[in-house]
């Protein structure tokens, strides 16, 4: 296919790191603007230093907080570095509930409610974005008018219909939803296929290409960083999810993180193990944090759009 | 080449399929008579919960008690429960706030388990625990419920800040009967603080804090919240009134906004347990549940005393409110002799034998009460103030009567309405509630306090 | 646009196959009936979307049938339905708490919406910095997303404490007193749109990933043209990045109208102080699962996802005329 032959035209800065050093300044300026002076680079670089830390501060709060013993946590103001740190409570935090167990029933409902939706919500939103057919503007008018479906009212009917297929305690109806597609990636998705140039999917059809191939070999690597962009909120709802293991995982060999955080906030009398809830929940989001660290270079690839030239 | 793709695209389908088959495959488990299945206490409790479970495995070996958590939403939030019930997968036996009991019972949501006492039991069997912790159990003369553990309330002082405004702490032992409210407050104006900038630094009772609820005041007041004869919440009564006029009063004169501004520094919203304005002394006075295990771990050298309540008048009868927490039977459990064996183990006095001592919370089981463990004689006050307590109204409208009263507190903190104008909200809000229940009356008694 | 940046569209559009597609393209629109191409074309495109036509039915149309059914009854979710008619509807123009909580709402919604946009936008473009070390921003950026919203509120009533907040300090400057941002109505609702700024990295990569998507090109032949930063983001950034911005307006509406988790944390699922945070979502949800009135729940249901479908209807509509997503002619 000519497609695949074509050379990539500079998507992004980063994009050069393989290109030699002076033309990738030159993009950088081209990107930014301007000539960049050392001290306006220097700037731009402290204001999203303090942007970072500013948007660090719950994670440092919370690992702060982690490492405090009880009494610290009733000092006044509240310090804003450990006095000492209490390493155990993230040992008491691992031993209070089962989780490793939990860990992993998370992480196979997470992944395969990750590759269900990128899948399906890719081919759904093909079909609303790269094919041309009759009404189809209409009907992604109902994608969108399903977004504003309150949840609560689909908590009931929903929990029948799987008490009925007698899906409750297993993960099921966490993962099974995955591979309808949602309103909200497929719309997503939409917005990032439309903009791949009609004359791209029509050379390809020309060269007899099937619209199954033209999808998953042309456009799928070309709307990657809205796939990775899918796939990270899939990856997070699926991870964070609270609502759904609460009424469908009832036994503690099927129940999840959100299920353990949640239950170590419920004591009597008020009195939580605030140290201890922090540090879970620190243990808790690292595997996201890391999971976006090393997936956020899929937003580097930029598409090869100007590579049909 | 493309076909292939194809070929392979599929299988992966299939193969996906058939795993999500297997994973609904391995649930389908049969009920075995001899598994009771229980959705437990949360949190730090869990531990003393298993010892209980552990317990009963020795009296009853051919028993398996499977445990799990469901946590909830928070207080008064039924979605896992109304889920499960309607889908036949809730448990045999679920701890449960006693407060929810009689409107969910009413919903249809839980089994009464009369028919098991009248069947196993002597006629005298529900008096080994205190009346109002099964009359809270109780909905139209059937009973749905075990009490497990229960409080009251008290008022805590702070001993270093009533010394040093020159009261003698005598004044302040139970022995001598509950304070004045005037007396209370009069100290308190001696306490409080302010900096150069007229906020708050320190302060005596606020009278809204804490459990001191309009509620509180009401029962004071010796408010009653249903009238049995003629199936009625009357929210605008007098002792009712006069505790939201006491509030509104009180909310003026000290400046809601500046005291709001005082707690929201000292104990902001969400705070860690170790944080309250009590702990940190910037706060001499606090009408609470037993807080005494938590104020041991996190503030131990606090020097602090409780008494009763304060009351309207010198030699006043004291007054207090309990809540606590109870095992109950989900629509759909199983009901048999097993369940109604560990159910009364649980809740009797070998559970809360090994219940209440480890986590320092007051018993409702009669001989438990009486019982010589240190950790039990210890609650002192909080025991022996039970013969006047009470629970609040088991009817089926408890959820949206305590929210309604607890939205007519804060309009009349916030001065936003009269006391008459947000009672007669609240009042408007709840009584059509209550009217789709009548005829309704409350459990025998209910209302009279008494161990 | 900038007529250099047509300059470069032109050129990438001068192509042999692709002008035959035009010719194909023009031939299609000649006839309206639906020729046999067409229906070949329809067939294709349902085929495409039958896994969403499938979960519509299953996830979508079932439930709001059940709902629509339900809310013409008096239902605890229990006991026998009771039909009522409009009853339900009737008490919900009526009931001063749906007058309160839909207030609290659109004042949330008419506030965090377009500030939820112009802050996604300035993280993007932070986390689209030609900088070595971007991968670090970017995730620093995106954390508060992945924290659960419980563990954000906690630091977040750090922020706003009366004494050492930054907020109060900064008011402070101006002479007032402490005060409790979270004990007042309106500001308790504007704490809440500030806390909401901190997920922002959720719409931010997804603008990020329409800035990946302009081509570099674009920027390149604009400067050629002596256009500054500002112009260049006027006339080559901003529309470009149209489809997402019209996919987050939409989104943060659906977002803002169902408004719930943050209110739900930070008040204990109460909506104070005197119903100040009590929305609509989280009326709705107490009416369902607290005071088990599924039958009024399901009406007031019904009436949000009207609202929510006209507003939808409307963006979607206006956006045709704004929306560009042709890339490469502008």
């Amino acid at each position: 296919m000519t497609l695949t032959t074509t050379t990539p035209q500079p998507r992004g800065p980063e994009d050069e790191a393989a290109l030699d050093a002076p033309k990738r300044e030159e993009v950088g300026r081209a990107r930014d603007g301007s000539r960049q002076k050392w001290y306006s680079s220097a700037i731009a670089r402290i204001l999203m230093i303090g942007l970072s830390l500013l948007f660090l501060l719950p994670l440092y709060w919370m690992i702060a907080s982690a490492l405090k013993s009880g009494q610290e946590l009733s000092h006044y103001p509240p310090t804003w570095f450990p006095q000492e740190f209490h390493w155990e409570n993230f040992v008491n935090a691992v031993n209070a509930m089962p989780f490793w167990s939990f860990f992993r029933n998370t992480a196979v409902i997470t992944v395969l409610s990750v590759i269900f939706s990128v899948v399906s919500n890719f081919i759904v939103a093909y079909g609303f974005a790269c094919l041309e057919w009759k009404g189809r503007d209409r009907v992604f008018y109902i994608v969108l008018a399903t977004l504003f479906i309150p949840f609560p009212v689909t908590l009931i009917p929903m929990f029948d219909l799987y008490a009925n297929l007698g899906w409750v305690n297993t993960w099921l109806p966490l993962i099974v939803p995955n591979l309808f597609a949602s309103a909200f990636f497929v719309f997503l998705l939409r917005q990032f296929l439309l903009q791949i140039p009609k004359d791209m999917l029509d050379a390809a059809r020309l060269d007899a290409a099937s619209e199954w191939a033209i999808a998953w070999r042309l456009v799928f690597p070309t709307a990657l960083p809205a796939l990775t962009a899918v796939g990270i909120f899939s990856a997070v709802g699926a991870w964070n999810d609270f609502m759904g293991p609460l009424i469908y995982l009832q036994d503690v060999n099927v129940q999840t993180l959100s299920i353990g955080l949640q239950a170590f906030r419920q004591t009597n009398q008020q009195d939580i193990q605030f140290n201890e809830l922090m540090a879970a929940s620190v243990l808790v989001i690292a595997p996201l944090i890391i999971l976006f660290f090393v997936f956020q270079r899929y937003f580097l690839k930029g598409i090869t759009l100007g590579g049909f030239k | 080449m493309m076909q292939r793709r194809t070929f392979l695209g599929g299988a992966a389908a299939v193969g996906a399929l058939a795993g999500l088959g297997m994973l609904a495959g391995c649930t389908a488990a049969q009920r075995d008579p001899n598994q009771i299945r229980l959705w437990g206490v949360g949190g730090d409790s869990r531990p003393v919960e298993k010892k209980i479970i552990d317990a009963y495995g020795k009296v009853a070996p051919h028993v398996s008690v499977v445990n799990s958590t469901v946590p909830s939403n928070g207080t008064g939030d039924a979605t896992s429960i109304i889920t499960a019930v309607r889908g036949g997968t809730a448990p045999d036996l679920w701890y449960m706030d006693a407060f929810s009991c009689a409107q969910y019972a009413s919903l249809g949501l839980l089994e009464s388990i009369t028919p098991l006492i009248e069947k196993y039991e002597d006629s005298t069997f529900l008096d080994q625990w205190l009346q109002f912790s099964t009359d809270s159990l109780s909905l139209n003369g059937q009973v749905y419920g075990l009490p497990m553990d229960t409080d009251t309330r008290v008022l805590y002082y702070n001993k270093r800040l009533l010394r040093a405004v020159g009261v003698d702490l005598d004044e302040f032992d139970p022995k001598n009967g509950p304070p004045t409210i005037e007396r209370v407050l009069e100290i308190s104006q001696k306490m409080t603080k302010k900096d150069g900038r007229g906020n708050y630094t320190r302060l005596g009772l606020i009278p809204w804090d804490g459990e001191a609820w309009a509620y509180t005041w009401s029962l004071g007041n010796q408010a009653t919240f249903f009238d049995d004869s003629n199936c009625s919440i009357d929210l605008t009564a007098k002792p009712i009134l006069d505790a939201y006029t006491f509030l509104y009063d009180q909310a003026r004169e000290m400046d809601f906004g500046k005291v709001d501004a005082f707690k929201a520094t000292y104990e902001p919203p969400n705070h860690p347990p170790a944080q309250t304005s009590f702990q940190g002394e910037q706060q001499g006075f606090l009408i609470a549940q037993p807080i005494v295990s938590s104020l041991e771990k996190y503030v131990p050298n606090l020097d602090y005393g409780y008494t009763y309540l304060p009351v309207a008048h010198k030699g006043d009868k004291p007054y207090t409110w309990s809540g606590g927490f109870s095992l109950v039977a989900p629509k759909g459990s199983s009901m048999t002799k097993e369940m109604w064996d560990f159910m009364k183990f649980y809740c009797g006095k070998p559970g809360q034998d090994i219940y209440m001592p480890a986590v320092h919370t007051v018993p409702t089981q009669r001989d438990v009460l009486k019982s010589t463990n240190p950790a039990i004689e210890s609650l002192g006050l909080f025991v022996d103030q039970l013969k006047f307590s009470t629970s609040r109204p088991p009817f089926p409208v408890s959820q949206i009567w305590w929210d309604s009263m607890a939205q007519a507190q804060d309009s009349v903190k916030l001065g936003t309405k009269t006391p008459i104008e947000a009672l007669e909200t609240a009042q408007a809000r709840v009584a059509p509630q209550m009217d789709l229940y009548c005829p309704f009356t409350l459990p025998k008694g209910f209302g009279g306090t008494g161990a | 646009m900038a007529n250099s940046i047509d300059v470069v569209g032109a050129g990438a559009r001068r192509h042999s196959p692709a002008a035959t597609a035009d010719a194909v393209r023009a031939a299609r629109t000649v006839s309206r009936r639906l020729t046999v191409r067409d229906k070949k074309n329809l067939g294709l495109g349902l085929l495409f979307i039958s896994p969403w036509i499938v979960g519509l039915v299953i996830f979508v149309l079932y439930p709001l049938v059940y709902s629509l059914v339900i809310s013409l009854t008096r239902y605890s979710g229990m006991a026998k339905p009771t039909f009522v008619g409009l009853q339900n509807y009737v008490t919900a123009f009526t009931d001063p708490l749906v007058k309160i909580s839909a207030g609290n709402t659109l004042f949330y919604a008419g506030l965090a919406v377009p500030i939820g946009l112009v802050v996604a936008v300035v993280l993007a473009l932070a986390m689209n910095r030609n900088v070595r070390e971007v991968a670090w921003y970017r995730t620093a950026l995106y954390i508060p997303s992945l924290v659960p919203a419980f563990a954000l509120s906690f630091i977040f009533v750090v922020f706003v404490n009366p004494r050492f907040g930054v907020f109060n300090q900064f008011l402070t400057l101006f002479g007032a007193g402490n005060s409790n941002l979270l004990g007042e109505p309106t500001s308790a609702k504007i704490v809440i749109v500030l806390m909401a700024q901190l997920a922002a990295g959720n719409a931010a990569i997804i603008f990020l990933a329409g800035l990946r998507n302009i081509p570099v090109t674009l920027y390149e032949a604009a400067r050629v043209d002596g256009a500054g930063p500002v112009r260049q983001f006027v006339s080559i950034t901003l529309p470009l990045l149209t489809p997402a911005i019209l996919f987050n307006l939409i989104t943060g509406i659906s977002g803002g109208l169902q408004v719930f988790t943050q209110a739900y944390v930070l008040t204990n699922g109460v909506g104070g102080p005197d119903n100040g945070t009590l929305f609509y979502m989280l009326y709705l949800y107490k009416n369902a699962f607290s005071y088990a009135s599924l039958g009024y729940a399901s009406a007031l249901a019904v009436l949000l996802f009207v609202v929510g479908m006209l507003l939808a209807w409307l963006v979607y509509f206006i956006s045709k005329k704004f929306v560009n997503y042709d890339v490469a002619a502008g």
